[in-house]
């Protein structure tokens, strides 16, 4: 067996990727619609960011990896990080090449980090000695008890937290905001200091140019240091009852830029009530943002006692968690959980469940 | 870095939780039950750990039996004591 390992995937071998990402996870996996595949791993340039495994002619394993700068301890000096998604190899050579996938992101990125891992990944990085966060916190907002119920796990209604109450007029706070607006001053915003930049890039790329959701991102506070948040409202499969998910919310850590967010962590709601939402959900590290929303009347969610589900397409009704893990070069920092701002908006945890059309439909 | 044979099939016995002595030049991954893509990697991790080298991407997808990671340790100057 010779083994090329190639450290971007060349499109022209498209069909070949299609192929393998049909076998090796299923063949409406969202990844095997080339728009969604584009768009994802960057490919308009002619090759995709995954690293790639070849015996010969035959695609045998991948490393796909979301590259850009992340805050790792310092706002003046962000390092190259990569999110690492879809590493998968055929059976028939599993001694070695997953290892030599992971190798060659390691000797590119400083920082790696996954998020939503399975069993054998985390037993995989486990020993690469990173660290591994079981359960990522997650922020709830009743609006409609009702709805919630109907969304419920089985016997677990009466889990599901009261109605938050909402503020008349809250949304009023709101305004559209631009990622080309100039970026804010990233020192101000100290529960940023480890994760991906949310640069104007970025923002662009990962909310404004999705294929297939449509987000809205809103502000509330000073022009020049604001409270930033990005949502989305998405219909549960088979019921078509809408549920509100944040996957950015973020704002200064002096006390205007708090009470800023706090205004939007409200204003959220006001919005999500209006759109007719069961509920609204946050999944994001942060003990500082986790903090602002609590004020605002969110909900920790106790995992022992969860009730409402976290994927909707289509509804699974029992608790799922997203893990955490980085590893870091030697030298950086190893931060805990709470320090670090990391959401669902990182890696791949957001992305739609198949390629099929009725994806499109299941957004409001 | 020198690495004797009894050493190096003490490594391979507690990475693949079997007898050390079970492991000859000519062991491949299909002649041990807990070779599998996890053992793998601890092989990796462990052999670089024992001798102080670093792998290659193309020597970790090549190690395919006992004796071209022998030889592989070779190659990074460790002085492997194991007849061929």
């Amino acid at each position: 067996m010779g083994v090329t390992i190639l450290p971007r995937f060349p499109m022209d071998r498209w069909p070949l990727m299609q192929a393998f990402l049909a076998r090796r996870y299923r063949p409406d996996l969202a990844l095997c619609n080339r728009e969604m595949f584009v768009w994802f791993f960057r490919a308009s340039t002619g090759s995709a960011e995954i690293v790639s495994a070849w015996d010969g002619d035959r695609l045998i394993g991948t490393m796909g990896y979301i590259a850009g700068p992340v805050f790792w301890g310092r706002f003046d000096e962000p390092q190259d990080g990569a999110w690492l998604v879809n590493w998968v190899v055929d059976p028939d050579y599993r001694h070695g090449v997953g290892i030599a996938l992971m190798r060659e992101v390691q000797a590119r990125f400083p920082v790696l980090l996954g998020i939503g891992a399975g069993a054998e990944n985390e037993r995989i990085v486990a020993r690469l000695r990173w660290a591994i966060f079981p359960n990522i916190p997650r922020y709830v907002a009743v609006l409609g008890r009702e709805q919630s119920e109907a969304l419920a796990f089985p016997g677990a209604a009466s889990d599901v937290p009261s109605a938050v109450a909402v503020r008349d007029g809250a949304e009023r706070a709101l305004r559209s905001w631009r990622p080309d607006d100039p970026a804010p001053a990233w020192e101000r915003y100290a529960p940023l200091i480890y994760g991906t930049v949310r640069s104007s890039a970025y923002l662009r790329w990962r909310y404004l140019e999705h294929p297939v959701f449509r987000f809205e991102i809103v502000a509330t506070g000073s022009p020049a240091a604001p409270a930033i948040a990005v949502y989305r409202v998405e219909r549960a499969q088979g019921t078509g009852i809408p549920v509100g998910r944040v996957m950015e919310f973020f704002h200064p850590g002096d006390p205007g830029g708090s009470a800023a967010g706090v205004d939007l962590a409200r204003a959220l709601l006001a919005r999500f009530r209006d759109a007719g939402c069961a509920f609204a959900d946050f999944v994001c590290s942060s003990t500082a943002y986790g903090a602002t929303l609590a004020e605002a009347g969110w909900t920790f969610e106790d995992p022992q006692r969860a009730a409402l589900p976290v994927r909707l397409q289509p509804v699974e009704r029992a608790t799922f968690r997203y893990n955490l893990e980085y590893g870091a070069a030697s030298g950086l920092a190893r931060p805990e959980l709470g320090v670090a701002y990391v959401t669902r908006g990182d890696g791949d945890a957001d992305r739609p469940a198949r390629s099929e059309d009725e994806v499109r439909v299941s957004n409001a | 870095m020198q690495l004797r044979r009894e050493e190096i099939q003490q490594l391979f016995g507690e990475v693949f939780e079997a007898d050390p002595h079970a492991f000859a030049l000519a062991t491949g991954p299909e002649d041990v039950a807990t070779w599998d893509s996890f053992n793998h990697l601890n092989l990796v991790v462990s052999l670089e750990e024992r001798a102080g080298v670093s792998f290659s991407t193309d020597e970790i997808a090549s190690m395919l039996s006992v004796a071209k990671i022998v030889a592989l340790l070779r190659e990074h100057g460790v002085d492997v004591d194991w007849p061929e």
